[in-house]
């Protein structure tokens, strides 16, 4: 299976352990990766909200790249997967596809809308599938409670498989791995990444309270599809520890890195190392689990 | 045809409606110039007694033959003035209305002058069509007597006794084993706390035992034929697998091992709405008339387990039980068909975040009703479902399923009329029997508008009912209980409630009824509902002459609103049935001989079996009481022999050739 | 906001301004839904930023837009605390897509350049697009916080470095940029 891989800007700048562990796991499931290297950001709503129309014909350059090689777009980030795949809606109308059209045809370009926007925990639970993944694992995840962080925007977007309001691809996920899902209310709950550099108060007390409950319900290690999310609650969970006044200490991995770990693949390998709350205590429970697969 | 006609042309100013937008001035001097008109009048009210004086006058004086009434839509008064034209001595089918209100002066009040123009265009092209219009014959058919009256909850019950009273044959068909419906679930009834059980058995008993009511129940209607003043329905009688030899004694429901604890096959009671179980034979509830028990075959061991169990037929001391009992059909002729099908209550399941089947604590206002009733599966008392335990704080949100956004197909666009009272009666009845338990209601717009409604609105607030404006964002477990996050808008604070019981006042969408309704060729409006006459002046009778409405089926609403409808319904019904004779519409298609091919498109495309072939002479034949003149046959006829009367081509031809010059470009 | 001038009370009432406020809003993409809503308050009760930050209240930013309140919905900063999580747009019975208001009223702000935290963000976004394609996150925080607020920071961007988590203090423009940049240009002339 061939993709477009469109990883965004996050995941080649301050999260590169998300490119490089989806590098990885993507090469162990037979998925090859046609990088859409010269597309560009997807808005995240910035962009949107100056110039929606610019944010449109921006998007729709993106995925007529991945027309013109054939493919669907991968996506890796819940943000991008929502801006992506609302233009592509939005590019549906055949008014809307038009008039894109006339901007787009000032750089040789057509979008044609017949391109499909999907994220990677999409693609790992649909198009490989659990009974395929389930093959590659090499050390599974031995019981380990893990608590899903969707992110507002993987579920809010347009298409999403999922119920919003009660989702289970990342449990569901989990259990593949051989790790134990745990559930709680705030798994769908917003990180509050978009306003962190204009509330910074809000997104902390926001990630906070996520945090919170998920330790609460017994997870030794949060799993989320979003890298932005990820930005919050590991980046800044020392000041979440603040606000709640107690050290949450709760490693949170992108779900491609655990996908990755229960491959066997080295941590390090997986960019473990450029967290800010430490995963050595997830990885050590996980090394101490028998491996049974060679 | 054309020459020789006298046509009057008589202006309505509709007390400014019309004349405030439309120069009517204008559009009668332009009216008098048309070829043929004799006479062209203005009149402020035309609707009203002296207008309808006045065009008998003109027509008795100016022996007219043909009048044009410039004014509202056809659908108001073109049947009152070709009524008065026929008493003037005018063939009333030579008189037409120019529609010059909502078809102009309403939709065009910003332009006047181009409005002016437009009225012209419609008045000269109905004088046109009338210079081509003929006389017509009117004929009548006799009316076949009795009424079927669909739907034996509250609105049918009453309908059918009134009519029953006036002296009419009654049948009335009801699809479950009982009659009763929807009320007999209610326990109390706002405002005055009636138990509504205790006012709908007398009126149970008063239908089921009166003389002129034949009562069919587990019976649906299967197909219904019209023809002139009469209704044939088709009616299957379910079999209950239990003969009227039944006494009641209930013997057969206590051992039927059905829903007990270790049976494979359980079922939940429709009448409990899912929160009791039953038994596979049984009576729905202690009043339910007939009181002759049911053998659900779908859920009976005897029909499911290839004759695995037959306990009831062993303790029944009636020898009651009749496994071989066969569905019956029964044809029923009627003069008059009366629908009242009632509502069903909104499944929330599709509205994720309020947990309607993820928590087992989230409930409807139905299943709250079934838990107040101190028969019901709790014993009146209000408990989580999860566990039994009494539930101490109760959290209603309203509007769910209701007030949605149009086009949405999960949720309905109209407002459900009751819940807001039904919220407010049954937080009343907690707070009365256990002033501990908070009880909250999350309303947006509060609707008390009723008689008494606001006087109890009040006193609930005096019994210590906390109202809460806003609608909440999601409900969520914490621990064993739930968690309600809502906005107040009242005091500015973000809550969160915590609840035993979440309690969501679920909208009132019709009962499917979507066969009976194609049977009758009643339509529907937007919303579901069956389409009355007029919303407003004619709420219980149909498009389709014979055929009523009465109750939730044409709309939410209340106990007290559904019987006042039902009883109009039922007086509507008398009144249509007391003159015994019916005019029939001669506004329907025709043959002309000489042209048709007997090609039989017409009698393929007629939804009203009105057309054949005739074998013989190879001619279509219009069966006149039966066709509807919808037109569809003379659209497909390839020669042209098919029309329908006042809209043959020439008709309709000259009204168009008279409008499109003048047309007025916006 | 200057402060009252000397002889005058403060008062905190406000007039309608601009009684055709909800066209505009109603005229811009997001906002096309504007008019039909109830003020059930559905979106303030789903609304996670509000259950931290009151003044940021979606129901009200609606109820405000529809009044005519022009100025005062325009020149408050809380319209820039919307995390753009979208619950309200998911659960609104009335598709009235809130979330998509404060995109539009968003843009009206911007369009104006009004000034703040909020608005600067956001134009360092773009330019950050306009320059390379993509974001360049160190070059958008800074421009977003400024000095001071990176000072705010404390230890935090020093802990990222140490980790090699900090994001790239350079990064090279995509090669296709002057084409992204003409495509911006040609959608705003167009707009």
């Amino acid at each position: 299976m061939r993709l477009a891989y469109f990883p965004g800007c996050v995941a080649l700048d301050s999260c590169r352990e998300l490119d490089i562990a989806t590098r990885l796991v993507a090469e162990e499931v037979g998925i090859e990766l046609v990088e859409l290297e010269d597309a560009g950001c997807c808005g995240a709503g910035n962009l949107q909200e100056y110039n929606p129309e610019a944010a449109l014909a921006l998007n729709a350059r993106t995925l007529s790249m991945a027309e013109d090689l054939g493919l669907d777009v991968l996506t890796v980030c819940g943000t991008c997967q929502l801006y992506l795949s609302r233009a592509n809606v939005a590019l549906r109308d055949p008014e809307t596809r038009e008039r894109v059209n006339r901007l787009l045809a000032r750089l040789g370009r057509r979008y044609g809308g017949g391109v499909r926007v999907k994220h990677f925990l999409q693609v790992l639970l649909e198009d490989v599938g659990p009974r395929r993944l389930a093959a590659h694992v090499r050390r599974p995840l031995g019981n380990l409670p893990v608590a899903a962080f969707y992110g507002c925007h993987l579920l809010r977007a347009p298409g999403a498989a999922e119920d919003a309001e009660d989702p289970r691809a990342i449990e569901r996920l989990v259990e593949v791995l051989g790790g134990t899902p745990v559930t709680y209310s705030r798994r769908t709950a917003c990180c509050g990444f978009h306003v962190l550099t204009v509330r910074q108060d809000v997104a902390v007390k926001m990630s906070a309270l996520g945090l919170q409950e998920a330790r609460g319900a017994g997870a030794q290690a949060l799993a989320t599809p979003c890298p932005l999310c990820h930005l919050v609650l590991d980046a800044y969970q020392h000041k979440a520890s603040r606000a709640v006044g107690e050290p949450l200490n709760l490693p949170v991995l992108h779900v491609s890195q655990l996908v990755g770990l229960s491959f066997g693949f080295d941590p390090a390998r997986l960019g473990l190392r450029r967290h800010l709350v430490s995963v050595k205590p997830f990885v050590r429970a996980l090394e101490d689990t028998e491996v049974v697969k060679a | 045809m054309t020459g020789g006609r006298k046509v009057g042309v008589f202006i309505c100013h509709c007390g400014g409606n019309i004349s405030d937008v439309v120069d009517v001035y204008a559009l009668r001097e332009f009216a008098a110039k048309q070829e043929d008109v004799v006479l062209a009048t203005d009149f402020r009210f035309m609707c009203s007694n002296e207008g309808q004086e006045r065009l008998q006058k003109e027509i008795r004086e100016k022996g007219l033959d043909g009048v044009v009434v410039a004014c509202c839509t056809p659908k108001m008064y073109e049947d009152l003035f070709r009524g008065k034209a026929g008493e003037a001595g005018m063939n009333p089918y030579l008189l037409e209305i120019a529609n010059i209100r909502e078809q102009c002066s309403y939709a065009h009040g910003h332009a006047p002058e181009k409005a002016t123009e437009k009225a012209k265009a419609i008045v000269k092209g109905q004088v046109e069509r009338v210079r081509q219009l003929r006389p017509l014959e009117v004929k009548t058919a006799t009316i076949h007597p009795g009424v079927a009256v669909v739907g034996g909850g509250i609105a049918g019950i009453h309908a059918a006794t009134l009519l029953a009273e006036l002296g009419h044959r009654v049948t009335l068909i009801e699809k479950s084993p009982t009659i009763g419906g929807n009320m007999a679930r209610l326990v109390k009834t706002f405002p005055t706390d009636d138990c509504a059980m205790c006012t709908l058995s007398p009126k149970m008993n008063e239908v089921y035992n009166h003389p002129r009511v034949d009562l069919l129940t587990y019976a649906e209607v299967k197909e219904a034929k019209r023809s002139p003043g009469r209704f044939t329905l088709v009616v299957e009688k379910k079999p209950r697998y239990v003969t009227d030899a039944c006494i009641a004694c209930n013997r057969c429901t206590e051992r039927c091992p059905v829903s007990t604890a270790k049976s494979p096959i359980q079922v939940e009671s429709e009448w409990d709405v899912g929160l009791g179980k039953r038994k596979a034979i049984y009576l729905p509830f202690p009043q339910a008339l007939p009181a002759i028990w049911t053998i659900d075959a779908d859920h009976c061991f005897y029909f499911q387990r290839d004759r695995a169990c037959r306990i009831c037929a062993m303790v029944c001391p009636a020898k009651a039980i009749d496994f071989a009992m066969k569905p019956e059909v029964v044809t029923v002729e009627v003069g008059a068909v009366i629908v009242a099908t009632g509502y069903r209550e909104y499944d929330p399941t599709p509205l994720r975040h309020l947990g309607f089947r993820r928590y087992r604590n989230v409930v409807t206002q139905m299943q709250l009703a079934r838990m107040l009733d101190s028969m019901g599966p709790t014993r009146g008392e209000v408990a989580r479902p999860s566990d039994g335990k009494p539930a101490d704080a109760i959290v209603m949100v309203q509007c769910v399923g209701s007030r949605g956004a149009p086009g949405d197909a999960l949720v309905h666009e109209y407002c459900s009329r009751v819940c807001c009272m039904v919220a407010v009666k049954h937080a009343s009845l907690i707070k009365k029997a256990r002033p501990d338990a908070e009880v909250y209601i999350l309303y947006n717009d509060l609707r008390a508008y009723g008689k008494g409604f606001e006087e109890y609105y009040a006193s609930s607030m005096g019994l210590g009912v906390k109202y809460v404006r806003g609608l909440p964002g999601s409900v969520r477990p914490a621990g064993d209980r739930l968690v309600v996050d809502v906005d107040d808008m009242l005091t500015g604070r973000r809550l969160e409630l915590p609840a035993d019981l979440v309690v969501l006042s679920a909208a009132l969408e019709p009962d499917p009824v979507d066969d009976l309704l194609a049977a009758l060729h009643l339509d529907k409006t937007p919303d579901g509902f069956v389409k009355e006459y007029h919303p407003k002046i004619n709420p219980t009778e149909t498009a389709v002459k014979g055929v009523f409405v009465a109750g939730c089926a044409q709309g939410p609403k209340d106990i007290t609103d559904t019987i006042a409808q039902a009883g109009a319904a039922a007086m509507s019904a008398a009144v249509f049935l007391g003159g015994g004779e019916m005019t029939l519409n001669p506004l329907v298609a025709e043959v002309d001989p000489a042209l048709c091919r007997a090609c039989d498109r017409c009698t393929e495309v007629c939804e009203f079996d009105a057309v054949c072939v005739d074998p013989e002479r190879l001619v279509a034949v219009v069966d006149e009481t039966a066709c509807e003149g919808c037109g569809k046959c003379a659209v497909v006829c390839p020669t042209g022999a098919m029309s329908v009367r006042q809209f043959a081509k020439p008709q309709v031809v000259a009204t168009i050739d008279a409008i499109a010059p003048l047309a007025v470009v916006p | 906001m200057a402060g009252p001038k000397a002889g005058t009370v403060a008062s905190s009432t406000v007039r309608p301004d601009s009684p055709t406020f909800w066209k505009e809003v109603l005229g811009l993409p997001g906002g096309e839904a504007l008019a039909t809503c109830i003020q059930c308050n559905t979106c303030t009760s789903s609304c996670p930023v509000e259950a931290l930050e009151p003044e940021f209240n979606i129901r009200r930013l609606i109820a405000r837009i529809k009044l005519g309140l022009r100025e005062d919905v325009l020149s408050d900063e809380a319209l820039w605390a919307c995390a753009r999580c979208f619950a309200c747009v998911a659960r609104c019975p009335k598709h009235v897509r809130p979330g998509d208001i404060v995109e539009a009223v968003r843009h009206i702000a911007l369009g104006e350049e009004r000034e703040g935290p909020g608005p600067r963000h956001a134009r360092a976004f773009v330019e950050s697009i306009r320059d390379g394609g993509r974001i360049h996150e160190a070059r958008v925080t800074l421009e977003s916080l400024r000095l001071a607020g990176l000072l705010r920071e404390g230890w935090l961007p020093a802990r990222m470095a140490w980790r090699g988590k900090a994001p790239r203090l350079r990064r090279r423009p995509l090669k296709s940029v002057p084409e992204i940049r003409a495509l911006l240009d040609a959608a705003e002339e167009g707009a």
